[in-house]
């Protein structure tokens, strides 16, 4: 029969668009078995990342919208020198401005305040000198027409308030005082500069001794992210990456570990099943010490030890189980004198019945937390979001399990006869948590965490053929203390 | 259960409506995996690949086709990622010059779609995927050019070369089934 290959290809295609095959046992299951195992993945992942967004965007934030920001020890320093250098010096104005350019933030206020010249009851040079204080005048005008006017903010409290509304007067008063002192006469003129540098002085003496509070009592209740929008002056170094403090979280926390067995071939769903049936949660709890590094803008890094237990129960009828027991028979008794002797027959006998074994088996993890958190401040409350990995350095187990051949086994890890199935070391987890201190004192804070910790990785060896993965829920309990 | 439930179904990460599917279509497409596999464990491994990329991607079945045209397409280019995976491919471009048959091989009305199956799977790699997506699949040459990252002219050849092929073995079975 002619054909040509257009007709083939018809007929092939007729014939194959509706054929079907043979679809072999297991492959079902494979696939189900795979996509378990990829199921609860993406939340964990997803979480993570959404907590990593936020606390990016937190940082972000803070950064851009970094308070006026006064470090203590070199305003300490310099307001010591300077109110050192007035009393000692008093006609020395010109270093006395330098001096406050360099020790306060960047800020435009800041430079109002340096704008300030001397008094002329400190000099007679700068007094004599007027043209070089006029100069002055004009630059700090043209800096303070681009600056929205600042409010005065008395009686606050805080250190770092009390600084910024310090600086806020000083600038506010020097706008009007200076640019009146532009149009009048040199009289007039040399009157504000005198009230001006007075009141200069009672602020650095403020300063100086605010300084000395943040000095000595560093409080991390002392900043908020939001008193200030203005922008640094590239001229001026910035002190954001700085450390702002230290603290030290010591935390227990009772958790709940979510276990997650997959099978890997389909033959292995019964010894999956079997493990699931024969173990279960009994209790988790793990403990630590935390060290943070706290930077301007409310990013914390945190590190330290963490150590995690995780209790499960396994109870397991052995129905073929076999007990050897030693029975002594007395078969005779003699007595020679005064002494008995009772003769002995010792019989092994094997008992066969159901034994009900009943296991507690440990998980232990030994971690290194690195975290990165975002903290803010609530009146006596500090709330941060934490995010970061888990580095496992080291586990240990102990307890019994059934192997796939239903064979009870050791895990014990310290037993180098035991059941090889679980890693030395179990990579990274992920840890997010939403903490909370509470400040008992400026120093002392109890603290309040709910966390999450999702393993990465099956605590398992690759070739045991059940991944045994975990998912802490934690409620971590302790104290803060800073430095 | 309609497919629309199914597909409903299976968004929800139902178990029982994902293995609904699983049956509605495996042996479909195990048939697809035969045609471009080597050996049976190879067409096992296309399945398993494909039905997880199914499921993964239901979200992005938009409805304006068949589901199972859409499922079909999917394994397809898991099969043919598959093949190149295990660089099976045969070198493509043969200076034989092979002539086409004009002859109907009467074996292809007798045969079973079980048997038609082996034996174009018993094409030559190269061959046997350019036949299967022209022929069977309905693709152009250039679609196919593209898929394979070859030239237009040489998925002429190859198909030209894989009708004869086929031809001649579908002639050799007519042969003995006559004897």
């Amino acid at each position: 029969m002619d054909m040509n290959k257009f007709e083939m290809d018809e007929l092939l295609r007729a014939r194959m668009r509706d054929a079907s095959a043979h679809v072999p046992d297991g492959v079902w299951e494979r696939i189900a078995a795979q996509r378990e195992g990829r199921r609860h993945l993406p939340f964990g992942w997803a979480g993570f990342s959404v907590l990593v967004l936020v606390t990016a965007i937190f940082s972000v934030w803070a950064t851009v919208s970094s308070p006026l920001q006064i470090q203590s020890p070199p305003l300490h320093d310099n307001s010591n020198a300077l109110q050192d250098q007035a009393v000692a010096n008093p006609s020395a104005p010109a270093s006395t401005s330098e001096i406050l350019s360099h020790s306060a933030s960047d800020d435009a206020s800041i430079e109002k305040v340096n704008a300030s010249p001397a008094s002329p009851s400190f000099d007679g040079s700068n007094a004599a000198n007027p043209a070089k204080n006029i100069s002055n005048t004009k630059r700090f005008k043209e800096t303070s027409s681009s600056t929205a006017p600042t409010t005065v903010n008395k009686g606050s409290q805080s250190a770092s308030e009390s600084q910024v509304s310090l600086l806020s007067i000083s600038g506010s008063d020097q706008a009007a005082h200076l640019t009146a002192a532009e149009n009048t006469t040199e009289s007039l003129f040399t009157q504000e500069l005198q009230s001006q540098t007075q009141l200069s002085l009672l602020q650095l003496k403020s300063v100086r001794s605010m300084s000395g509070i943040a000095m000595d009592s560093w409080s991390p209740v002392l900043f908020s992210p939001g008193i200030s929008k203005k922008r640094s002056s590239p001229d001026c170094y910035s002190f954001n990456t700085m450390i702002r403090g230290l603290s030290m979280d010591v935390f227990f926390s009772p958790e709940y570990a979510a276990r997650q067995l997959v099978y890997k071939e389909p033959d292995l769903i019964n010894y999956a099943s079997l493990r699931k049936n024969t173990e279960s949660y009994a209790f988790a709890y793990s403990a630590g010490l935390r060290l943070s590094a706290h930077f301007q803008g409310g990013l914390a890094l945190r590190t330290g030890v963490v150590f995690t237990d995780i209790v499960e129960k396994l109870r397991f009828k052995d129905p073929n189980a076999e007990v050897n027991r030693i029975i002594h028979l007395a078969i005779d008794t003699v007595k020679i004198g005064n002494d008995i002797i009772i003769k002995y027959d010792t019989l092994s006998i094997v008992e066969y019945g159901t034994h009900e074994i009943v296991r507690y088996n440990n998980y232990r993890f030994y971690d290194i937390p690195l975290m990165l958190g975002y903290e803010f401040d609530a009146g006596r409350w500090i709330v941060h979001i934490n995010t970061g990995l888990m580095v496992n350095v080291a586990t240990a187990r102990r307890g019994n399990m059934l192997d796939p051949t239903s064979n009870l086994v050791s895990i014990d890890s310290g037993d180098p006869d035991s059941y090889k199935a679980f890693r030395s070391k179990v990579g990274t987890s992920l840890l997010m948590s939403l903490g909370a201190n509470y400040a008992l004192t400026p120093k002392f804070h109890l603290l309040v965490e709910p966390q999450i910790r999702l393993w990465t990785r099956p605590v398992n060896l690759r070739d045991y053929p059940v991944d045994q993965k975990y998912r802490n829920f934690g409620l971590a309990l302790g104290f803060r203390q800073y430095f | 259960m309609t497919e629309k439930e199914l597909i409903e179904g299976c968004l929800r990460r139902k178990t029982h409506y994902e293995k609904a599917l699983f049956d509605r279509f495996s042996g479909k497409m195990m048939a697809v995996c035969h045609r471009y596999a080597s050996d049976e464990m190879d067409a096992e491994d296309i399945l398993q690949e494909g039905f997880i990329k199914v499921f993964d991607h239901l979200h992005s079945f938009r409805h304006e086709g068949s589901l199972e045209g859409w499922i079909r397409r999917i394994i397809v280019t898991t099969a043919l990622k598959h093949i190149r995976r295990q660089k099976i491919t045969q070198p493509l471009n043969d200076a034989e010059d092979f002539k086409e048959s004009a002859e109907l091989p009467d074996a292809i009305h007798h045969m079973s779609e079980q048997e038609l199956i082996r034996v174009i799977g018993g094409l030559p790699a190269g061959y046997r995927m350019i036949f299967n997506l022209y022929v069977i699949e309905g693709y152009r040459h250039n679609e196919i050019a593209e898929m394979l990252n070859i030239e237009e002219g040489t998925s002429r050849s190859q198909l030209v070369k894989a009708r004869k092929w086929l031809q001649e073995k579908l002639l050799s079975i007519s042969r003995l089934s006559v004897l």
